[in-house]
């Protein structure tokens, strides 16, 4: 067998153990590896370290094996603000919600750390490439919400869909890259994202004390992957394109309580099941071209990606109605001396989620992204060393949602898309309401009647590889 | 960081077109105005309006919870009964002096409740039940018109699947054969049928309850008290033997009390008159019950498991 058919044997057998799914990241949003948060992330056709596993496993082939380690954090300085509830639309005990409806600021730094690796298998042109992001919340961090009435009842605030918890999901990705020609290179790989299956069983003893209860708790956990694959073809020296596809991952939990309450025994339905459903940090598919010109001194970048936002699930694993969008992003690296680079970089990303004027508040906003970065090398003990440095400001640009008041609100249902009527109609006054105050919208959704949003994201990252 | 710190980064990146940070937004909607109050009279804290005096003349409900301690099984379970009663209270005449006033109650249950008892089971009382039962009078005496005044009411003695009758003191029959008993809800058994759990089982009874009741007027249209109890129930029959198992019922007074509360929206009055039609009837009260109790104009216990250990 030739290296070439044991590559492609290899490549295929990766194909076939992918299963059929597949997270939102610090990768997908920020770039993996600080060379790449230095020039905004656009590295489909110029990345080619470890982190080429992220943004083009293709490119694995390009340098030299190595192994690298990272850190990496953001400042969060998002703010949704809250427009003041008028009177009148309280629903029933509106005052003794667990939470009151607030703003949504300052949601804590993200930090994690980054390993990376580049090596090399029989030959230079087979290489198999891992990428590790650990964040210091830990390992399958989630938080349910409801981005509609229903959060009233847990914290009673919004949140931004596309960021916030998404960047708090560990990554795990691994690939295999083959250089068949000079001037051709592919690669293909797996990113992996933990999930669960959870089974509850529940004796209640005492039916008038719920308070009362045995449990057993079955959790499996298990992972899901999604398939990233990509190619670079270089047919000058000078100009290099890539092109880079990741499916889908989310991470899912499923199961579902069954509960027994005395008394209740052969009456059906009997256990009572209560299913349980989580879905968080989804990476919808995306497809991204990216060209890479280089010279002896100079590496300008120029990305664009088209993302299948309309795949989007929200927590409960319904489809979320985003629009598919686009995302455009170039960069550069300037070497200044032997061994020392300089980088910059300038991104647009615009929010596929539409004005949020009806029952949900998906919270999101277009981002302009601006980074500076830098890069050294050096020897310690003999032996290869680079150190990257990036920044990056995320500027998202303030949005505002004013909710429209339905003339005649329906009563929330799971199908309502309008902002929705928690209280009945009524044809007489009651101790709690008049007839009249219960005619048209009663709600407690804390994205009515509006809300804004906006700030930005200070980023930073450092990476030190070794070169072998 | 401070605000205007913000804005000169966001200036800074975007050439200083655009904005970035989040302003909150102004009243976006108006308020909605409240319903009319009339002849500028204040709500109160149960959602009715504050009026000064005692006017008996008019619909009330009366809502009593009588609590136990039930034994039964080896088991001790804290038990609550809710009733629900719709009451046409009407003036009989002056007292000894003039604040003073002898009332008619006439009485028609609506609904009884009862809490789950061994087991998690629960006793539900078919609607047939107090829909057939017939309206009783009461008289009761109010010392005075204002908030304090004490209400003294009769004794009120409901009959399940018994004749009318069976004195207060009387045995209950313990056969369905006696002439005594009567099928008064319909169903073609003798006595009356309460359903346990979902189904798990009937139970065929008779019963005696006697109700003695004394509160005092905490506002116009309210009186609140206390309410004493005694439950005399012979088992008929059962369709599990488990069903027809004996049990004790100690009465917890600390646990029981009643409300008359006006409902027919008059002398501030809550009004549960839905269909407009100038009367409150049963359906009405029931279908405005929820909404008593999530307001607070009822208050209605859960339960408490450690109660009666």
């Amino acid at each position: 067998m030739n290296t070439t058919t044991l590559a492609l044997s290899l490549l295929w057998t990766t194909l076939l153990l992918r299963p059929s799914v597949a997270t939102a990241n610090v990768y997908e949003v920020f770039g993996a590896g600080a060379r790449a948060q230095g020039m905004a992330g656009a590295m489909t056709a110029a990345a080619t370290d470890a982190s080429a596993v992220w943004h083009n496993p293709a490119g694995l082939t390009l340098s030299k094996p190595s192994l690298s380690v990272g850190f990496g954090g953001a400042f969060d300085r998002t703010a949704i603000l809250l427009a003041p509830r008028p009177a009148g639309y309280d629903p029933p005990a509106y005052s003794t919600r667990l939470s009151p409806r607030s703003d949504s600021r300052d949601q804590g730094p993200i930090l994690g750390v980054s390993l990376g690796l580049n090596l090399r298998l029989l030959t230079d042109d087979l290489r198999f490439g891992a990428l590790v992001y650990l964040p210091s919340e830990g390992l399958a961090h989630t938080q349910g919400y409801f981005a509609n009435e229903r959060q009233q009842y847990f914290d009673n605030r919004l949140r931004f869909e596309r960021l916030e918890e998404r960047l708090r999901a560990e990554v795990l990705a691994a690939a295999l890259s083959y250089r068949a020609a000079d001037w051709l290179s592919f690669g293909v790989g797996l990113m992996a994202q933990s999930s669960a299956k959870n089974r509850t069983r529940v004796y209640t003893p005492n039916a008038a004390d719920p308070s009362q209860v045995d449990m057993t708790i079955e959790l499996e956990q298990a992972f899901e992957t999604a398939l990233i694959a990509g190619v670079q073809v270089q047919p000058w020296r000078f100009l290099r394109f890539g092109l880079a596809l990741r499916d889908e991952l989310s991470f899912d939990v499923r199961g579902r309580s069954e509960v027994q309450i005395a008394g209740q025994e052969g009456v059906e339905p009997y256990p009572v099941v209560q299913p349980i459903a989580l879905t968080e940090h989804v990476s919808v598919p995306r497809i991204q071209l990216g060209t890479a010109l280089l010279t002896d001194k100079w590496t300008v970048t120029l990305d664009g990606s088209y993302d299948l936002w309309s795949r989007f699930r929200d927590a409960q694993g319904n489809v979320a109605n985003f629009s598919d969008g686009y995302t455009v992003a170039t960069g550069f690296e300037y070497t200044v001396r032997p061994g020392t680079r300089v980088r910059g970089g300038a991104g647009w990303h615009p929010s596929p989620v539409p004005d949020q004027t009806g029952r949900t508040n998906f919270v999101d906003n277009d981002r302009v992204v601006v980074s500076v970065g830098s890069g050294n090398s050096f020897r310690l003990f003999d032996q290869d060393f680079e150190v990257d440095l990036g920044l990056q400001v995320h500027a998202l640009l303030a949005r505002s949602v004013t909710k429209q008041l339905p003339a005649k609100p329906a009563l929330c249902t799971t199908t309502t898309t309008q902002l929705c009527d928690e209280l009945e109609d009524a044809n007489v006054d009651t101790p709690l309401f008049t007839a009249a105050e219960t005619r048209g919208l009663q709600t407690g959704n804390p994205g009515f009647p509006g809300y804004s949003s906006g700030g930005y994201m200070l980023v930073a990252g450092t990476d030190v590889r070794w070169v072998f | 960081m401070a605000r205007s710190q913000a804005h000169i980064v966001c200036a800074a990146l975007v050439g200083g077109t655009l904005a970035c940070e989040a302003e909150r937004p102004p009243q976006l909607v108006a308020d909605r105005d409240a319903a009319p109050v009339a002849d500028g009279q204040a709500p109160t804290a149960d959602g009715s309006l504050e009026t000064e005096g005692f006017r008996p003349d008019g619909q009330w409900l009366l809502y009593m919870q009588d609590r136990y301690c039930l034994y039964a099984a080896g088991q001790s379970t804290d038990f609550l009964v809710w009733v629900w009663y719709l009451v046409d209270l009407s003036p009989l005449g002056p007292g000894a002096t003039r604040d003073q006033l002898y009332l008619r109650q006439r009485m028609k249950m609506c609904a009884e409740e009862q809490s789950p008892v061994v087991g998690g089971l629960q006793t539900f009382v078919p609607a047939a039940i107090p829909a057939n039962l017939p309206e009783r009078t009461v008289d009761a005496f109010a010392l005075g018109r204002e908030p304090g005044d004490a209400w003294i009411s009769q004794e009120l003695v409901e009959l399940w699947g018994l004749s009318e009758e069976v004195g207060v003191d009387e045995p209950l029959p313990e056969s369905p054969d006696d002439p005594r008993v009567v099928d008064q809800d319909g169903d073609g058994e003798p006595g009356v049928t309460l359903t346990v759990g979902n189904n798990f089982c009937d139970v065929r009874i008779v019963q005696r309850t006697r109700y003695r009741l004394s509160g005092e007027l905490v506002s116009g249209h309210r009186i609140e008290g206390a309410l004493w109890s005694e439950v005399d129930k012979n088992i008929l029959s059962a369709t599990l033997p488990f069903c027809a198992a004996s049990s004790q019922l100690e009465p917890r007074p600390d646990g029981s009390r009643v409300v008359v509360q006006r409902v027919d929206g008059k002398n501030g009055g809550v009004n549960l008159d839905a269909d407009n039609n100038g009367a409150v009837d049963c359906a009405e009260i029931l279908a405005g019950r929820d909404r008593l109790v999530s307001s607070g104009v009822i208050s209605q216990d859960r339960p408490d498991p450690v109660r009666c250990r």
